[in-house]
C-alpha cells in the first residue's frame, strides 16, 4: 500500500516536471506570446496554484474561461507581430475582458453549486412528497393504521 | 264431522304426520298427564292423542326409539314433537293412539273374579310379556292409566312414555324398593315391577277401593315396611280367593319371587306357585335411627339411607352392631358390618363426609342387597340416574351437587360391587366410568348439563333456547334459535352448546367440539355459523333472517381478518345482502373464502414490503442533505468547467472560421 502511494507521488512529481519543462520550452521558443498569455491568465493561474480542491476545479474553470477570452488577443498578436505584444498588454480593452472572463469563471464556480443544490433539494422534496402520498395510500388501502 | 287439515293448525305436523289441537283436551286420557286431541294426517280414521311432557320429566327415549310397532291392548308411542298447547303456549307432546273408553279410576264397584281374570289380568299379562320380550317395562299401571273400551272388552294400558318410569305412579302401586327412590330416579326397573303394580290394580278392582288412599309416599313406605306389601295394600279388604292368592305372589318383596307375565296367563297355575320366601328376621326390640324405628335389617337399611348422619353415628357408637348381634341375632350380618367399619377406618380419605357417605352406601347394600343406591339421603337406581340428574339440573336442586359427587367417585360401581350377583357389574362399571369422565370435562363439553343431555336423549334443551321453545333434537335447533333471536333472546349459551355436544353428528362434530372447547370472551361466530348452516341445510331450508343478521353482526371480528379495506367493505355489503336473504351457507362461504384470504394475505405482504422500501427511501432523503450538498458542489464545479470548455471551443471556432 505504502509502495503504491509513493509510486503515485513519483508519477505526479514527474508530471509537474514535464509540465515545467514544456512551459520552459514554450517560453524559450515564443517568449512574447507566453508572457501575454501569462499576464492575461494571471488571476486564473494564481487561483489554480492556490486551489486545494481535488482536481482544482475552480482554477480549471477560471483557466478555461480566461482561455476563451485569450483567443482573440492571441490572434491579434499573431497578426500584428511580436512587437505589439507589450502594446496590447497595456491596453485595458485586452486584459480587461480576459480578467473579467476569469472572474466570470470564478463566479460560476460559486453560483453553479448553489444552483445545483437548489435543484437537487427541490427534486428530493418532490420525490419525498410522492413517496409519502404512496405510503398513505397503502396504509389506507390495507388498513395498517387501524392495526397499528 | 270433517277432519281438520294441516292448514287449520299453526304448527308444522309432528313427524310430518300429526297435528295437535291444544284447544281440545282429552280429560283423563293421559293417565294423569295433560292430553289433547291429535290428528293423523295419513290416517283420517285414526284417533290419536298428544300427551304433554313436562320439561323436568324426560321422556323415555329408549321406548320412543325402539317401540315402534303396534301392540294389542297397549298405547304405543307414535311420535314426539312440539306444538302449541292450551292457550297457544308451546309444548312438547308424545303422540299415541287415544285409548278408547274410560279409565278404571272412574269405576267404583268391585269387579267379579272372572272379569278381573279375563279382562284385566290376562290382557295386561299378555302386554307385559310382549314388553318383556322387547326388554321394556311399562311402569305406569294404575287405575287412571288403564282403560276399558266396553263392558266385556279387555283393558288397554295407557301411555307410560311421556315421563320417567313410575314417575306418576301412586305410592301404593310401586314396589318397596322403587318407593324408596326419588320419583325421577326409579329407572326402568324390571317387568316384575309391572307385575307388582298389576297385583295392586287387581286388589283395587277386586275390592272396589283405592289401596292406601290418602297416604303420602313416606306413609305408604312406612306401612309397607311394617306390614309387608300385600298386607299393606290389601288391608282388610275381602278379596276373591284366586285374586288374593295371585296378588300375594305378585306383591312379593323380592322381584325374583313374583310370577312372570307368562305365568300369569294361566292364573290357576300361577296361584298354585309358591315361592318359599324367608320372612325377614324381626328383632324383639327396636333400634331407633333418627326418626325411624327399625325392627328388621331392611328398615334399618332404609333408616341409614334416609338419615345417613344418624346412621353413621349409630354405626360408630356400636349400637347397630350390638342390635344386629343381640337384637336381630344375625352374627354373620354383624360381622360383615364390622368388616366394613374396619375397612372404613383403614381407608385414608381427605373428605370425611364423603367417606361416611360411602360407608353408609356400603352398609345399606350389605344390610339389604335389594335396596337401591343411597347417596346423601337420596335413593336411586343406576338406570334412573339420567332422569334424576335432569330433574335436579332443571329445578336447580341441591341434589345436583350430591349426584355430581356420586358420579365423580363412581358410587354406582362401588354399590354394584357390593351386590355383584344382582346386577351387571361390568356394564355398570363401564357406564359409571363414562359418566365420570364426561362430568370431569370442563363445561360445556362436559359437566352436569352435558351428562344430563347424554343420558336423556329426548331431554329438551334448556337455557335461553328452552324459554318458549322445545328443542329435543338437532333438527329444530336452527329454527328455534332463529325464533329466539327474533324474540331478542340470546340462545348461544352453555346449555345450548352442551345440548349440541350431546347430540352431535359426524358432519358437525368438528365445529361442535371447537365450540365446546371455546372458553374465551370472544364470540365463536365461525363455529356457530358452520353448525347452524349445516343444520339449516339438513333440516330447515327456509330463510332465517333474524338469525342470519345477528350472526353477521357478530362476525365483524372475522371480517377484520381481511386486510384490504375495499375488499372488506365489499364483503360487509355482501354479508348484509346475504343476511337479508336469511340463508347461512352462503354467509359461511363468503367468510370462509380461502383463496380470497390467501390473496389478501399475499397483497398484505407485498404492501408491507413496499412500505418498508418507501420508509427506507424517505429516511434516505431525510438524512441525505450533506451528501446532496457535496454532490451539488461537485456537479456545480464540473458544470462550470464544462461551460468554460464550451466557451473556449466557441471562441476557437470563431477565431478559426470567423
Amino acid at each position: 500500500m505504502a509502495r503504491g502511494k509513493s509510486a503515485t507521488k513519483e508519477k505526479g512529481r514527474g508530471l509537474v516536471w514535464g509540465q515545467g519543462l514544456a512551459c520552459g520550452a514554450c517560453v524559450a521558443v515564443a517568449p512574447i506570446p507566453c508572457t501575454m498569455i501569462a499576464v492575461l491568465l494571471a488571476p486564473a493561474i494564481f487561483v489554480l496554484l492556490k486551489d486545494r480542491l481535488p482536481g482544482r476545479p475552480v482554477g480549471r474553470a477560471m483557466l478555461l474561461c480566461g482561455s476563451a477570452a485569450c483567443v482573440s488577443p492571441i490572434v491579434t498578436l499573431w497578426q500584428m507581430g511580436g512587437e505589439a505584444g507589450f502594446a496590447l498588454l497595456s491596453d485595458p480593452g485586452v486584459f480587461g475582458p480576459a480578467w473579467a472572463a476569469c472572474a466570470g469563471g470564478w463566479l460560476l464556480t460559486q453560483l453553479l453549486p448553489v444552483l445545483m443544490r437548489g435543484i437537487m433539494e427541490s427534486a428530493s422534496l418532490s420525490r419525498a412528497a410522492r413517496l409519502r402520498a404512496e405510503r398513505e395510500r397503502l396504509l389506507r388501502a390495507w388498513d395498517f393504521e387501524r392495526r397499528q | 264431522m270433517q277432519k281438520p287439515t294441516e292448514s287449520d293448525f299453526q304448527h308444522p305436523p309432528i313427524g310430518g304426520r300429526f297435528l295437535v289441537d291444544g284447544g281440545k283436551p282429552l280429560i283423563g286420557a293421559g293417565g294423569g298427564q295433560p292430553a289433547f286431541v291429535a290428528t293423523d294426517l295419513r290416517n283420517a280414521r285414526s284417533e290419536c292423542m298428544a300427551v304433554e311432557v313436562s320439561r323436568t320429566e324426560p321422556v323415555r327415549a329408549n321406548v320412543m326409539r325402539d317401540l315402534n310397532e303396534p301392540l294389542e291392548n297397549l298405547v304405543v308411542p307414535l311420535g314426539i314433537g312440539s306444538a302449541p298447547s292450551a292457550g297457544g303456549v308451546p309444548g312438547l307432546f308424545v303422540i299415541c293412539q287415544a285409548p278408547r273408553g274410560a279409565s278404571l279410576a272412574t269405576i267404583a264397584r268391585p269387579w267379579p273374579e272372572a272379569a278381573l281374570v279375563s279382562l284385566v289380568l290376562r290382557p295386561i299379562a299378555m302386554v307385559l310379556g310382549q314388553l318383556e320380550m322387547r326388554r321394556f317395562t311399562h311402569r305406569a299401571i294404575r287405575p287412571n292409566n288403564v282403560f276399558l273400551s266396553g263392558p266385556s272388552q279387555p283393558v288397554t294400558l295407557g301411555c307410560a312414555w311421556a315421563a320417567p318410569p313410575g314417575f306418576h305412579q301412586p305410592p301404593a302401586y310401586e314396589p318397596f324398593y322403587a318407593l324408596m327412590c326419588h320419583p325421577a330416579g326409579q329407572g326402568d326397573g324390571t317387568i316384575a315391577d309391572d307385575v307388582y303394580a298389576l297385583g295392586c290394580l287387581l286388589i283395587a278392582l277386586a275390592s272396589g277401593m283405592e289401596p292406601l288412599a290418602g297416604l303420602d309416599r313416606a306413609a305408604v313406605l312406612r306401612r309397607k315396611l311394617e306390614l309387608g306389601s300385600f298386607a299393606a295394600v290389601a288391608g282388610d279388604a275381602r278379596l276373591p280367593s284366586l285374586i288374593a292368592d295371585l296378588a300375594r305372589g305378585m306383591l312379593a318383596e323380592d322381584p325374583d319371587h313374583r310370577p312372570t307375565p307368562t305365568m300369569l296367563l294361566d292364573p290357576v297355575t300361577a296361584r298354585g306357585r309358591r315361592v318359599a320366601a324367608r320372612p325377614p328376621r324381626r328383632a324383639p326390640r327396636a333400634l331407633a335411627v333418627g326418626r325411624t324405628v327399625a325392627w328388621d335389617a331392611r328398615t334399618l337399611a332404609h333408616a341409614v339411607g334416609q338419615e345417613p348422619d344418624h346412621g353413621i353415628r349409630a354405626l360408630r357408637d356400636g349400637s347397630v352392631a350390638q342390635w344386629l348381634r343381640r337384637g336381630l341375632g344375625d352374627a354373620a350380618l354383624c360381622g360383615r358390618i364390622d368388616e366394613l367399619l374396619r375397612q372404613h377406618a383403614a381407608e385414608v380419605r381427605e373428605d370425611g363426609s364423603l367417606a361416611d357417605t360411602i360407608l353408609a352406601m356400603r352398609v345399606i347394600a350389605t344390610l339389604e342387597p335389594l335396596a337401591p343406591l343411597y347417596w346423601r339421603g337420596v335413593a336411586f337406581w343406576p338406570d334412573g340416574l339420567g332422569p334424576l340428574l335432569a330433574a335436579a339440573l332443571f329445578r336447580k336442586s341441591p341434589l345436583l351437587g350430591a349426584l355430581e359427587e356420586a358420579i365423580g367417585v363412581e358410587a354406582v360401581t362401588t354399590w354394584a360391587a357390593m351386590r355383584e350377583g344382582r346386577c351387571e357389574l361390568a356394564l355398570l362399571r363401564v357406564e359409571s366410568r363414562g359418566n365420570q369422565a364426561l362430568l370431569r370435562v370442563r363445561p360445556p363439553a362436559g359437566g352436569a348439563a352435558r351428562l344430563a343431555y347424554t343420558l336423556n336423549p329426548l331431554l329438551p334443551c334448556g337455557g335461553a333456547l328452552g324459554v318458549g321453545h322445545w328443542v329435543i333434537s338437532l333438527d329444530s335447533v336452527a329454527s328455534a334459535m332463529d325464533a329466539a333471536v327474533r324474540e331478542a333472546a340470546q340462545p348461544f349459551d352453555m346449555d345450548c352448546v352442551a345440548f349440541l355436544a350431546a347430540h352431535t353428528t359426524r358432519d358437525v362434530e368438528i365445529d361442535v367440539n371447537a365450540l365446546a372447547a371455546h372458553h374465551g370472551t370472544t364470540f365463536p361466530a365461525m363455529s356457530w355459523l358452520r353448525i347452524l348452516a349445516r343444520l339449516q341445510t339438513r333440516f330447515a331450508p327456509e330463510p332465517m333472517t333474524a338469525l342470519a343478521k345477528w350472526l353477521v353482526t357478530q362476525s365483524e371480528p372475522l371480517m377484520a381478518g381481511w386486510h384490504n379495506r375495499d375488499r372488506r367493505a365489499a364483503l360487509a355489503r355482501q354479508l348484509a345482502a346475504l343476511a337479508e336473504e336469511g340463508f347461512l351457507p352462503p354467509i359461511v362461504a363468503a367468510l370462509d373464502d380461502r383463496p380470497g384470504l390467501e390473496a389478501d394475505a399475499a397483497g398484505t405482504a407485498a404492501a408491507v414490503e413496499t412500505l418498508a422500501h418507501i420508509d427506507a427511501e424517505l429516511d434516505r432523503i431525510a438524512n441525505g442533505g450533506a451528501e446532496r450538498a457535496a454532490l451539488a458542489v461537485r456537479y456545480g464545479l464540473e458544470a462550470t468547467v464544462g461551460l468554460g470548455l464550451i466557451a473556449l471551443a466557441v471562441c476557437l471556432a470563431a477565431a478559426v472560421f470567423g
